[in-house]
């Protein structure tokens, strides 16, 4: 009832404002490689031991992947760029009335055997891609 | 004056409210419910404040055996896992590694029954994940202000800035 008070629904604000902070950040990513500025995060667990965690290089791979240039964007970061769909359903999962429209989609994709692949996945990575400099 | 929440049937959690408030909102027996003191969500039937309510309302026929008791909702509480997966691979990897073996036991334990069970690792999932979040962020707003805060940076803080890999 209150829910459509003001027309629209609740989470309307956020998904506006959610549209809004996403193209920036798109267009900022597109239009700068992530080298060029200090203003780019940089990782910390890089910054102190010297060896790469699981994203370094996401940025990276989200300009040349925005630019079209696919090969150095998995240069960078393979892994993200090949696991960004699941992420984006993932994502997707979060938007009111999702969650309950797909039980089946949502229990292969966040359930135990999901989460504990996930873990899997992110760990060997974390330790090939340091042994084999991806 | 204790404070009592309730899981409504999104299982967002309700509250607080004192408990004429609580009396009041809509609970049956497999409501959630939790007030200060208890260590776990309990099934508002085994809170004893609120055990009169029930009294007169037939309790749920007994369910074969085997099969799970009827949830409070058939949907359960957010695994957190994309959030998870987040913070591990831009924040902070091993919170967010924290986060992703809390996030297994969410819809695992929803499954077979463990309704409270499941609201606890939801919950766990989502602590580590803002924690891990609070920690990137923080790390990056120190990178970005020590770039302008000469004394600081002079005494060599933080010190991880003065490696090669930050003045690209």
């Amino acid at each position: 009832m209150s829910k459509f008070a003001s027309g629209l629904p609740r989470f309307a604000g956020w998904l506006i404002l959610g549209v809004i902070l996403g193209g920036i950040g798109l267009i900022i990513y597109r239009s700068y490689p992530p080298e060029s500025s200090s203003l780019f995060p940089r990782c910390s667990f890089y910054a102190l031991t010297g060896w790469k965690c699981p994203g370094c290089g996401s940025q990276r791979m989200l300009h040349h992947l925005l630019n079209g240039n696919f090969a150095d964007a998995f240069r960078s970061n393979a892994l993200i760029l090949i696991s960004l769909p699941y992420l984006l359903v993932l994502g997707s999962m979060n938007i009111p009335g999702v969650r309950e429209r797909f039980p089946r989609l949502r229990q292969a994709i966040s359930g135990r055997i999901a989460c504990l692949t996930v873990f899997t996945v992110i760990v060997l990575w974390w330790i090939l891609r340091n042994i084999f400099s991806w | 004056m204790k404070n009592y929440y309730y899981a409504d049937q999104h299982n967002i959690q309700q509250g607080p409210f004192d408990l004429e408030e609580l009396r009041t909102k809509p609970i049956n027996r497999n409501t959630l419910v939790w007030h200060s003191g208890l260590s776990q969500w309990t099934l508002a039937s085994q809170v004893k404040e609120l055990s009169d309510l029930f009294e007169h309302i037939p309790p749920t026929l007994n369910v074969p055996a085997g099969t799970p008791s009827t949830p409070t909702s058939s949907l359960p509480p957010r695994t957190w896992l994309i959030e998870a997966i987040l913070v591990t691979i831009c924040c902070c990897t091993p919170l967010g590694i924290v986060g992703i073996v809390y996030a297994a036991g969410v819809e695992s334990k929803w499954r077979r029954g463990m309704y409270a069970e499941a609201l606890q690792a939801s919950a766990e999932a989502g602590r580590w994940v803002k924690i891990g979040f609070g920690i990137g962020i923080c790390i990056y707003l120190i990178g970005i202000l020590s770039m302008f805060v000469f004394p600081l940076s002079s005494l060599g803080f933080p010190f991880f800035m003065h490696h090669p890999f930050w003045h690209v």
